[in-house]
């Protein structure tokens, strides 16, 4: 690899203004994705910024209205087995189960995961599904972005150059709510040809008081499926679900790859939506109706 | 019979190592001084190479040699058909073909000196499918095909680099007898031998000028012989030495940089390494040739097969390699393991603009075999006949003789089919609506070629073995060595085992072709039958005997009539060092020669004898996802005909391993290539089976006894692949109704077959 | 621009000047000839690179050495004890579970680390466990039995498969 410097700074602040003083400096986190693009020439940093060296950025916390607060840092793992995650807000934890393979889950952090921008990968899907947000701090100023506008490209996000990810916060959900991760891979847990994160909440009436839909491995970005808004107001049945399916096909524009080709993705955002709708539903005590 | 050695789970010799992480692969081997290889590829798949200017890269910093061609003899290798290059001439054949190497103090500095060579091509048009290729429009490939020098008489034409017939009986008058015909077209893909530990070597010059490689291979006497023809070195002047193999599965028996590292240590005169990156394994190395088989098969009402038609066109990609053997073979293993009076076999070995193709388990067998046991069960199905039922009457017995008329005795298949139909319940009802069974039956060979053994006392009575064998992790160093030790009656831990060097170990053709236990083995046995003669003839004379009075037991040389009267083999192995000048040695070179083929039906076979057949069935349970054509295994199971387990624990290895990667060319492995480029050179674009998508799966050992092997041994190495991709296809149509004839089955092949039967 | 660390390896420190690019694995192998960690990828795919990092099995092709400072690392090397098999390596050779044995180093790591935290895993769990160690020679089957086995308490007492 080139040479490169690198630094372990002991602040968010310090590590801003270590990014700000470079040409194209790069952040460290987990290294899955950042050292496979160091050995394979493909990017060329003049320095190398450490961020598990500061402290604070690894926490879970749950406040008292129910939000959910996840540090950057945190590792696949630690959200995999994050007993809060697990009880309130499964589909995170389910998503994070699904990546790779349980030594790189043992490396690579959310924050990593959400920054490096793949269109396939895991997390995003069910953070859209969430309508997380995101915390993000630059050398001369914070801000709070939307997870559904974050990315812009093929691993392109809004961040600037001397911006880092912080914090990723989740809103509460009502109960009883019911999250799925769907997985489309040729191999279990290979990287996805698609994965779709579908979340409902329900009233004491079980009508639908919220749904979340996220898909991603279906464009140059993961989506956020605006139409599955459709389902609130009313209980859920199979019309309203199979209409929010064909709005997320037709919002799909994949491509064909050596997994799978673009007709095949398509085809299937329309069958796994519908799956993941309807098991979002059953987790969340309702099944679906006919009707 | 029970033996003390043979028959038992006896831990793998080399198994203590491995887990203390102590074995030595190619990688762990340092030379002081050492420097590091890499060489440059072609970027193109079909064009001449006007010019290649390596000054810029001789000058840079670190780098100690460049050389291309011009810097080497004209010599060309290959097993069958000597074709290729150590690095391309006048032209390049395929993306990948390597046209220059770098020696320099590091890899990166050797790998950043590639980017400092300047070659200038002429492109040329290419071909990328051998039934194009076979056109006599289609680009020539290899203009002086025919000045090549062959092994065999090769019949060529264009780009068909060889082609093998097979006739027996008449298959005209077999489909006049035919109640029924299937005929249909299969497509097979490239599939990759994916090893987990990457090919490589190291070579050294001595100051005599003579050579010692050290190779991750499974043929060192192959790569001796390589080296020697392609750089044009007498083989006395070359060592091969393999230290521990990380797996090959075939893909390790022809050279890939070897002659490389050879040619750039002359040049340096140092030691130079050379170990593939995943994405050289991946692209330019040889995987399992892709094929398009079209099979016909005439059955009567009753369900005897009358007559059997293929055609079997092998795409070699740019050169020869060890593609007319695996025509030839897969071509002879097409019958399968049944009775078909008339048969005619065609097999075709083609070249095309693609990396070039080579042996991987099953050699054939899984290309032909897909097309034969899906066309079993599509003649099956038409006549109203349970697979099950058809194969097993048409099955072959005891007595019965191969394709080539060699008369077979020890012939389990029926036990087998019947063991793996149990273990999958398969007379039971489907266990859910998109579920079904399948099931396929294969036949293959374990004898072939020679191996040679030394079996030597040494001066204690301890044993000294030596075969040029290689255990690439199949168990053969264990085996050879339990073989050894049950004829001697030493006990295992008494016996050391030296393989694979060409110096000091004799010779065996290759680690390959399910061969080790069965032809290496009756070298060991006979070897070690010959020291035991020389031991009984030392005994006799020593103690003024007639040798008909003595017998062995127990590491003892005794009396019949009166055990305490005998020499040990310690004491014997001492008065023959010390009494007599020097240690007995029991030596064979087994050369399987009997029984041979009838060859008045063959044409262009490029083998001498093969025999010792061994059988395995394999049987599949199936749930499809009719919405996502996702199929999932529920379980497998697969029965092989092995004469006699030497180590059961091994067979079983095998037979799961086998298996699994039969899973992997059914369903998910695939190497891609689009305009004559790999473009999924890694594992996270090739995907082999992780543990959790392995199913239930049941390995089950038959024993049809061989006389002819090591206490009735015969292989297993090969088979355990060859036929889980029909068995897979067969269970899928017993599913959901929809035939699949390419493989792999993906969920888009699955899905397209449900909507052309509006299953949804 | 070479940066001195310690690293902690297999119990015993080692102090080292390496270059910030070099990974882990280049590290033990290069530098310090611990070579039973083996390359099979270079790319964090195959898992025949996997140590434990602080406990928890890793892709070492994928951790810079400088990265790995002030945690515990245990490589294939530090498993035997006073010289001896552990349980697992020595149920890996009773039940069959190593044919080339590439993949044998990480996956004995990864059965360490697994019987450490779930002392008797059940199948599936060490399915789960292994799904990131690839092995092309034994379809895992015997490689599960292997680490069933040495989590059962009577394992150690009897050691024939």
């Amino acid at each position: 690899m080139e040479n490169f410097e690198y630094f372990e700074p002991k602040t968010v602040q310090e590590a801003c203004t270590l990014l700000t003083q470079s040409e194209n400096g790069k952040v460290l986190a987990g290294g899955a994705s950042l050292v496979v693009l160091l050995k394979n020439k493909l990017i060329f940093p003049d320095r190398l910024i450490n961020l598990k060296t500061i402290e604070g950025l690894n926490r879970i916390e749950l406040n008292p209205q129910g939000e959910l607060s996840i540090g950057a840092l945190c590792r696949h793992r630690d959200i995999e087995s994050s007993p809060v995650i697990q009880e309130r807000f499964e589909i995170l934890a389910e998503a994070a189960s699904k990546i790779s393979s349980p030594p790189i889950r043992n490396m690579g952090t959310i924050g990593g995961g959400i920054c490096h921008a793949d269109p396939s990968a895991d997390f995003p899907p069910a953070l859209i599904a969430l309508e997380a947000r995101l915390k993000v701090s630059g050398s001369k100023r914070s801000r709070t972005i939307p997870i559904h506008e974050f990315f812009t490209d093929y691993y392109e996000t809004v961040l600037e150059p001397d911006e880092i990810l912080t914090e990723i916060l989740i809103p509460p959900l009502p109960s009883p709510s019911g999250g799925v991760y769907l997985k489309l891979d040729k191999t279990t847990n290979s990287v996805a040809i698609l994965g779709i994160g579908a979340v409902i909440s329900l009233d004491k009436k079980e009508n639908c008081t919220f749904a979340g839909l996220g898909v991603g491995g279906a464009a140059p970005t993961p989506l956020a499926i605006k139409e599955v808004s459709s389902l609130a107001g009313k209980p859920v049945d199979i019309h309203s679900i199979e209409a929010v399916a064909s709005a997320a096909v037709k919002q799909s524009h994949p491509i064909s790859n050596v997994h799978a080709s673009e007709d095949y993705r398509r085809e299937m955002v329309g069958v796994l939506v519908k799956r993941a709708l309807k098991q979002a539903l059953e987790r969340a005590g309702k099944k679906v109706t006919s009707s | 019979m029970e033996y003390s050695f043979v028959g038992k789970n006896v831990p793998k010799i080399d198994a203590l190592e491995k887990v203390l992480g102590k074995a030595i692969y190619i990688n762990d081997i340092p030379f002081p001084g050492m420097l590091y290889g890499r060489i440059l590829r072609s970027s193109y798949p079909h064009a001449r190479v006007i010019g290649i200017d390596v000054s810029r890269a001789q000058k840079a910093p670190g780098v100690k040699a460049v050389i291309t061609a011009e810097d080497l003899p004209d010599g060309r290798y290959g097993p069958f058909i000597k074709d290729e290059p150590v690095l391309a001439r006048t032209k390049v054949r395929y993306i990948g073909e390597p046209l220059a190497a770098v020696a320099a103090t590091d890899p990166d500095t050797a790998e950043e000196a590639l980017g400092l060579i300047d070659v200038e091509y002429e492109e040329l048009p290419a071909v990328f499918d051998p039934l194009e290729a076979m056109r006599p429009d289609a680009p020539l490939i290899h203009e002086d095909l025919k000045s090549y020098f062959c092994v065999f008489p090769a019949i060529q034409e264009g780009n068909v680099c060889s082609k093998t017939t097979f006739v027996e009986g008449d298959v005209e008058k077999g489909l006049r007898e035919a109640d029924v015909v299937v005929e249909e077209t299969f497509r097979t893909h490239m599939h990759h031998q994916a090893y987990i530990e990457p090919a490589g070597a190291i070579a050294r010059r001595d100051p005599s000028g003579r050579f010692t490689v050290w190779s991750s291979s499974q043929g060192i006497f192959i790569t001796q012989a390589r080296i020697s023809e392609s750089l044009c070195i007498p083989m006395s002047k070359i060592r091969v030495i393999a230290p521990r193999v990380g797996g090959g599965f075939g893909g390790k028996i022809e050279t890939h940089v070897q002659p490389i590292c050879v040619a750039l240590a002359e040049r340096t005169d140092k030691p130079v390494k050379i170990i593939l990156t995943r994405e050289e394994e991946f692209s330019a190395t040889r995987p399992r040739h892709p094929a398009v088989v079209t099979c016909k098969l005439g059955v009567k009402k009753d369900g005897t097969i009358v007559t059997k038609e293929m055609v079997n066109v092998l795409d070699s990609g740019a050169y020869s390699c060890d593609g007319p053997g695996v025509a030839g073979f897969g071509s002879l293993m097409a019958r399968g393991p049944y009775r078909i009076p008339n048969l005619r076999i065609e097999g075709y070995c083609v070249y095309t603009n693609k990396v070039k193709t080579g042996a991987f388990r099953g050699f054939g067998n899984p290309q032909t075999g897909f097309a034969s046991e899906s066309v079993m069960d599509m003649a099956a199905r038409e006549i109203g006949m349970d697979p099950l039922e058809f194969r097993l009457k048409n099955a072959l017995n005891p007595g019965d003789k191969s394709l080539g008329g060699q008369v077979l005795r020890s012939v389990g298949i029926k036990e087998c089919l019947a063991k793996a139909a149990e273990a999958v319940d398969w007379k039971e009802g489907k266990k859910g609506k998109y579920r079904g069974r399948g099931i396929a039956s294969i036949n293959h060979i374990s004898g072939l070629l020679t191996v040679s053994a030394f079996v030597r006392i040494n001066e204690d009575g301890t044993v000294a073995l030596q075969v040029g064998t290689i255990d690439i992790g199949q168990g053969s160093d264990t085996v050879l060595c339990q073989i050894c030790a049950e004829e001697l009656g030493v006990p295992i831990e008494e016996i050391s085992i030296l393989t694979g060097d060409t110096d000091a170990t004799p010779y065996t053709w290759a680690t390959s072709a399910s061969r080790l236990t069965y032809t290496g083995g009756n070298a060991v046995r006979r070897a070690a039958q010959d020291a035991k003669d020389q031991l009984l003839d030392l005994a006799a004379g020593q103690l003024g005997l007639e040798r008909e009075t003595l017998e062995i037991r127990n590491k003892k040389v005794f009396v019949s009539e009166d055990p305490d009267k005998g020499l040990t083999f310690q004491q014997l192995g001492a008065i023959s060092c010390w009494a007599k000048g020097g240690p007995i040695i029991g030596k064979e070179s087994f050369m399987v020669e009997e029984p041979a083929f009838d060859r008045s039906g063959f044409q262009g076979f490029p083998f001498g004898t093969m025999t010792a057949y061994i059988f395995a069935a394999q049987a599949a349970e199936v749930e499809v996802d009719v919405e996502t054509g996702q199929v999932r295994i529920v379980r497998g199971a697969s029965a092989h005909d092995v004469g006699h387990a030497v180590n059961p624990q091994n067979v079983e290895g095998q037979i799961e391993g086998g298996y699994v990667q039969g899973l992997g060319y059914a369903l998910t492995e695939e190497t891609i290539v689009d305009g004559g480029k790999v473009i999924n050179p890694s594992f996270a674009d090739y995907k082999i089976l992780p543990a959790v998508d392995v199913p239930d799966l049941k390995s089950i050992i038959v024993e049809a006894y061989d006389e002819t092997g090591p206490f009735g041994a015969k292989g297993v190495g090969e088979p355990g692949l060859v036929g889980v991709a029909p068995a897979v296809a067969n269970a899928i149509f017993d599913a959901i109704g929809v035939r699949i004839t390419e493989l792999p089955i993906t969920p888009e092949k699955v899905l397209n077959g449900i909507r052309s039967r509006n299953l949804r | 621009m070479k940066k001195d660390i310690e690293l902690r390896i297999n119990g015993a420190p080692y102090r080292l000047s390496v270059e910030p690019g070099r990974t882990l694995l280049q590290v033990l192998r290069e530098d310090l000839g611990l070579t039973g960690t083996k390359e099979g990828c270079a790319s964090g795919e195959c898992g025949a690179c996997t140590v434990l990092l602080d406990g928890e099995p890793v892709r070492s092709c994928l951790i810079l050495a400088v990265d790995a400072r002030g945690q515990e690392i245990m490589t294939i090397e530090g498993v035997a004890e006073n010289g001896k098999p552990h349980k697992i390596q020595q149920a890996f050779i009773d039940f069959g579970a190593i044919q080339c044995g590439f993949c044998t180093p990480g996956m004995i790591l990864v059965a360490k680390a697994l019987l450490e935290k779930a002392p008797q895993p059940g199948e599936e769990e060490i399915r789960k466990a292994i799904s990131g160690n690839l092995c092309r020679c034994t379809g895992y089957v015997k490689i599960i039995k292997a680490i069933e086995a040495a989590s059962q308490p009577w394992y150690f007492v009897s050691k024939k498969g």
